[in-house]
């Protein structure tokens, strides 16, 4: 016992310090990259917001939007920016050469130097907490919550409006008022609108473009199909709103699969089962048995069920012939009689497996609703 | 030997009960190299136990193989049993009760060793309680499940029933002087028969009730293992011709069948009086008749998709009439349809070795048109890539081996426990009907049968076959 | 003694009443399972029920797949495998050979090839599920094609039924890498595979609800893949968010073998890699995936005689 405590011990010591080896040899940089600093000092906002257009083109698959997808690589772990400040080379290194083995590919050829330092330095802003501006409060109007940008250099603002609450599937209006620095409309300007949505990281979604009329008014018609709060932007050049929309979760799920054809059910579905055998087990695993009659009491499934009681009753009935075959007296020397009883009750076993087989069963459609 | 003073019940009873009573070294032996064959399969099996099933040629391509092949075809075979007997028995076919012992035992032996090919072939067979307790009734292997129980529940009662006064009769003349476990075996078997009227009329019934009840089963358990294809979106297999294919594919080996264990116990047995040549004439005739409607289904089958040539079924029927898997296809049609057709109705030669000729070559034919079946149409490739490859391992041989011998042993096994024909039926039926003209004329000439065979076939050239034959 | 004052005959009593015991056994065995959840389901005081792992995001999806034809290059031009087979074989650890997002050549009329990426379709009328006689493969809320590895019994009609050959058998006990024993089994995420059942894609439904993209979908170095959802009609390939119906309409999206009704959900958006300028005599070389772990795979078999070859 304690030999083997002590062979326990030695071989997870062996273990820690092969693996301490290995996570020291991961950690050596090669020779172009080792002991190189950053040019650029981490807190540039410029060099932050070039680095930002690159990783959401390139990085936001793998590692998200906000940097935190792979625990391994956590950039917006608050000792991340300290780990870059202490070995910059390192990451240098990694986003120039790639990890292929594990999926990170090489931006050596796609990016410059700079562009990677600027890449690395918006890395270090991630473990950063940054400040949330808040959009300004608009004045309520009857069905509309319209929201003013703030005034731009040329001292346009963009109001929005949106309904109260609307409802998810159904189209919602937007209206968009974009006045100049005297307060009148400006005519004829395409308004883009956005949705930020929260699709695997945060994103703007292009609803669509508008025109403004001779009042300034720019006019779109869009169907959101998102629950909860949504934040609508509406964007002229410079110019940015953000108005938020309340939308009403839906009752019924917004999409229905269509297989098979809808024949008219002759009734409800009869069912005896625990009310859980209708979803799938914890962790999806596979559903459990119950008793079912698709179309209730008038049920196809009668037609099966009926044809196999015939058959099993006639060979129930059969049986019971041999059974009654008369027995003389004078060779009972042996009950040979329990050989049709087991008979009789083998056929009445499995006949009724059969029809509990084909009216109980797991339900295995659970996307049919 | 032979007395003029044996009725022909006693020389019925001497001649079918002889085999029961002694055991030749022949015999033994002949068991005991089944037995090994049956215990290299086993082994065989616990290889694919031990290592899963990649001991076998099965890959994820082509991930269906010989066991599935030999699951049709055993149970193809089964249906010559039951359901033959039963149409004969229910269309009154006189002639066919020396046969309908042996086709209904084909039939249950046939059925069990069939059913557990796919219990081999499972990945997972420490599950298979799971089919009870989970199974889906949409999926078509439940189905094959219900039908292939109901099949063999029916068979095993309708082997059964005609069996039980010659049980008694065994119980009767070998009970006291065998062994007394047989004596036991029998005396339970027998349930009492005593053969009253009573006794009879029961029987009677519940023969026919069986009959009748049995062929709509027999029909649907081949229409359902059609069904494991055919539920597929596979070239080949999605067609709506499988039932039926599959049917008169399972009557067509069926008969087939019948006709070789006939002619062994013919041979083994000494039952020539009762299998005469007129049995083997018959059948062969009801086996043409199926082969014909075997040949118009596989035309029927393979023209209407040659004609369309989707891309899929193209690649199918490339592979089947000149690719890889050309050997097997054109010798199916060539041995098993063209010659066996022209064996029966050129009608040259002796009646008995051509009829077996043709059942053999028909059976061998009829096993690789179901690999034909089940495994190019896997082949196939259904994404941009080659076709697959199957090449079975020596596990799925000797299981397959294996499969045949454990056929034959439980066969050889039933044969020395049953008689393998029916003895009262036939006693019944020459005391009801004139005696076959055989029958009557050994026991008016003292000649052997195949002397008056001979004669008779001589006569049946000289006279024609209707007035001889009544 | 008493049984015969009763006027019943003992035996006669035993006979019945064992046969009864074994009748009711056996018409229950169906019900076994229901019973035996009822029943732990009934007594959580004394045994607290697993806990079910919290879901962040419980809405109803209907995930969908679009694979952008005109960007997929197969990796040719990074000279690598195709990046999102070897981010599923790297994530799922799945055993050598089975490439469950895989990238097929396609022969073009003019000589040249497309390559077209190919996960486990998701069938709405899946032909795999319908044909499953124990459940063990079955849809989820999220319109997702799952297998239960306790379940399935290896009968491989699933993998018969499904016409785009998109299911693997795991034929011996898989070679994997030792990290993969410490993964955490669920349907979801089928690792470590076992011998004996059928396994294939999941679309990484591990992740999903977790809001990260699946594997594929975040390896594709070209943006090709697009992960969506039919449910709020929007799709990302990790770059850009689009509105999917739409997007799926102006890019004249089609299914593969649409006229089968399967109902795949994976669109594929035509085109043969133009995106990237691949001409049809490309020198550029198509690369296989790599297992970095080795070993075999399924494929040493035993000789057609048992002296041959050993089983491995």
């Amino acid at each position: 016992m304690r030999t083997r405590l002590l062979l326990a011990i030695v071989l997870a010591v062996g273990l820690l310090a092969a693996l301490a080896v290995v996570v020291a040899g991961q950690g050596e940089v090669p020779a172009p990259y080792a002991g190189l600093k950053n040019p650029l000092p981490w807190d540039d906002a410029s060099a932050q917001e070039a680095g930002k257009k690159v990783y959401q083109q390139s990085c936001v698959g793998c590692h998200g939007a906000k940097g935190d997808a792979l625990p391994q690589f956590n950039f917006s772990a608050a000792d991340h920016p300290k780990d870059m400040e202490t070995r910059p080379d390192y990451f240098l290194w990694v986003l120039s050469e790639g990890r292929l083995s594990k999926g990170m590919p090489p931006f050596k050829a796609s990016l410059s130097e700079t562009q990677r330092w600027q890449m690395l330095t918006y890395l270090w802003s991630l473990g950063k907490p940054a400040a949330t501006p808040k959009p300004p409060d608009g004045t309520p109007q009857p069905d509309v919550t319209p929201v003013p940008a703030p005034p731009s250099e040329e001292g346009a603002t963009l109001w929005v409006g949106t309904p109260r609450e609307a409802e998810v599937n159904k189209a919602v209006k937007l209206l968009a008022t974009l006045q100049d620095k005297q307060g009148k409309p400006i005519k004829g300007v395409a308004i883009e609108f956005f949705w930020k949505v929260d699709f695997f990281g945060d994103r703007l979604l292009a609803i669509g473009e508008a025109e403004t009329d001779s009042q300034g008014i720019a006019t779109l018609e869009f169907t959101p199909r998102e629950a909860g709060r949504l934040d609508v932007v509406a964007r002229y050049k410079a110019i940015e709103t953000v108005v938020p929309l309340n939308m009403k979760a839906p009752e019924e799920p917004l999409y229905e699969t269509e297989v098979g054809i809808k024949l008219p059910a002759p009734g409800k579905e009869v069912f005896i089962g625990p009310e859980s055998a209708h979803r799938l087990r914890a962790g999806d695993l596979a559903p459990m048995t119950a008793l079912r009659l698709p179309g209730g009491i008038g049920s196809w499934l009668w037609l099966f069920i009926g044809v196999i009681m015939l058959i099993w009753s006639t060979y129930f009935r059969v049986v019971f012939q041999v059974f009654r075959i008369p027995v003389r007296r004078e060779i009972r020397d042996i009950d040979t009689r329990f050989l049709p009883t087991i008979g009789l009750g083998m056929v009445m076993l499995l006949g009724t497996m059969l029809v509990l087989m084909i009216i109980t069963g797991p339900f295995s459609h659970m996307h049919l609703g | 030997m032979r007395t003029r003073a044996e009725s022909y019940e006693q020389r019925l009873e001497r001649v079918v009960l002889n085999p029961l009573s002694q055991t030749t070294r022949g015999y033994k032996l002949f068991v005991l190299s089944l037995l090994a064959v049956v215990g290299w399969g086993l082994y065989a099996y616990y290889i694919q136990l031990r290592y899963g099933l990649g001991a076998t040629g099965m890959r994820d391509v082509v991930m269906w193989g010989l066991y599935l092949v030999n699951f049709v075809f055993f149970i193809g075979i089964s249906h010559a049993g039951t359901l033959i007997s039963a149409i004969l028995r229910v269309t009154q076919a006189g002639w066919r009760t020396p046969v309908t012992r042996m086709a209904e035992l084909i039939t249950v032996v046939a059925i069990s060793i069939g059913a557990l090919m796919p219990l081999i072939d499972l990945g997972r067979p420490e599950r298979v309680w799971e089919l009870i307790a989970f199974g889906r009734f949409q999926s078509p292997l439940l189905w094959d499940i219900v039908s292939i129980t109901s099949y063999l529940t029916g068979s095993l009662i309708y082997l059964y029933l005609p069996t039980i006064p010659d049980f008694a009769l065994m119980r009767d003349r070998l009970g006291y002087y065998a062994n007394p476990v047989k004596r036991l075996i029998y005396t339970v078997l027998a349930v009492g028969w005593r053969g009253t009227p009573e006794q009879h009329r029961r029987l009677e019934k519940a023969i026919g009730i069986m009959a009748i009840t049995i062929i709509p089963i027999a029909i649907s358990v081949h229409t359902v293992v059609s069904y494991v294809f055919s539920m597929t979106l596979r070239p080949g297999w999605n067609s709506t011709v499988f039932g039926i294919y599959f049917v008169i594919g399972a009557i067509f080996s069926g008969i087939a069948s019948i006709l070789i264990v006939m002619a062994i116990f013919r041979k083994f047995y000494h039952l020539e009086e009762y299998l005469t040549e007129r049995h083997f004439r018959n059948l062969g005739y009801l086996m043409l008749v199926a082969l014909f409607i075997y040949l118009y289904l596989t035309f029927g089958e393979y023209l209407t998709v040659a004609y369309k040539m989707q891309v899929e079924e193209k690649h199918l029927l490339e592979t089947l009439f000149v690719g890889s898997n050309a050997l097997w296809f054109w010798f199916f049609v060539i041995a098993g349809l063209v010659i066996p057709a022209l064996i029966i109705i050129l009608r040259k030669g002796p009646v008995i070795p051509r009829m077996v000729i043709a059942a053999v070559l028909i059976n061998i034919a009829m096993w690789i048109k179901r690999f034909a079946i089940v495994i190019p149409s896997l082949q196939v490739p259904l994404m941009p890539f080659d076709f697959g490859a199957y090449y079975p391992t020596w596990v799925e041989w000797s299981i397959t081996a294996g499969a045949f011998a454990g056929f034959i042993l439980i066969f050889a096994i039933f044969a020395k426990l049953v008689p393998l024909i029916s003895i009262w039926e036939v006693a019944e039926g020459a005391r009801e009907t004139p005696q076959p003209r055989v029958a009557t004329l050994v026991e008016q000439s003292g000649m052997k049968p195949e002397e008056i065979e001979a004669l008779l076939s001589k006569a049946v050239a000289e006279k024609g076959r209707s007035r001889v034959e009544q | 003694m008493q049984e015969k004052e009763k006027g019943l005959n003992r035996r006669q009593f035993i006979k019945w009443s064992v046969g009864a015991v074994g009748l009711a056994a056996a018409l229950t065995t169906p019900l076994l399972p229901v019973i035996n959840q009822a029943r732990s389901a009934g007594s959580s005081p004394e045994t607290p029920a697993k806990e079910a792992p919290a879901q962040p995001d419980k809405k109803k999806r209907a995930w969908c797949m679009i694979i952008d034809l005109k960007k997929c290059e197969g990796c040719v031009t990074i000279g690598a495998p195709p990046q999102c087979t070897m981010a599923c074989i790297n994530g799922h650890f799945t055993p050598k050979g089975q490439q469950w997002i895989q990238v097929f050549q396609v022969e073009l009329s003019n000589g040249g090839k497309f390559f077209m990426p190919t996960p486990c379709y998701q069938c709405e009328n899946a032909p795999c599920v319908n044909v499953c006689p124990v459940a063990a493969t079955y849809h989820n809320e999220d319109g997702l094609v799952l297998i239960d590895h306790d379940r399935c019994i290896g009968c491989r009609f699933c993998m018969a039924a499904c016409p785009y050959q998109r299911r693997f058998f795991n034929w011996t006990v898989p070679e994997l890498p030792p990290e993969a024993a410490f993964a955490e089994y669920s349907p979801l995420y089928p690792v470590p595979a076992r011998k004996g059942t059928v396994i294939k894609c999941m679309f990484c439904g591990h992740l999903l609800h977790d809001g990260k993209l699946p594997l594929c979908v975040a390896g594709c170095p070209m943006k090709a893949l697009y992960m969506g959802d039919f449910d709020s009609d929007m799709a990302t390939n990790g770059a850009e968010v689009v509105p999917l119906r739409q997007f799926l309409k102006e890019n004249d999206a089609y299914r593969y073998k649409e006229a089968l009704g399967t109902q795949p959900r994976v669109w594929y958006l035509p085109g043969h890699g133009q995106a990237f300028g691949r001409t049809t005599d490309d020198p550029r070389e198509f690369k296989t995936p790599v297992w970095s772990w080795g070993g075999d795979g399924f494929e040493p078999r035993p000789g057609i005689w048992p002296w041959g070859k050993e089983i491995k």
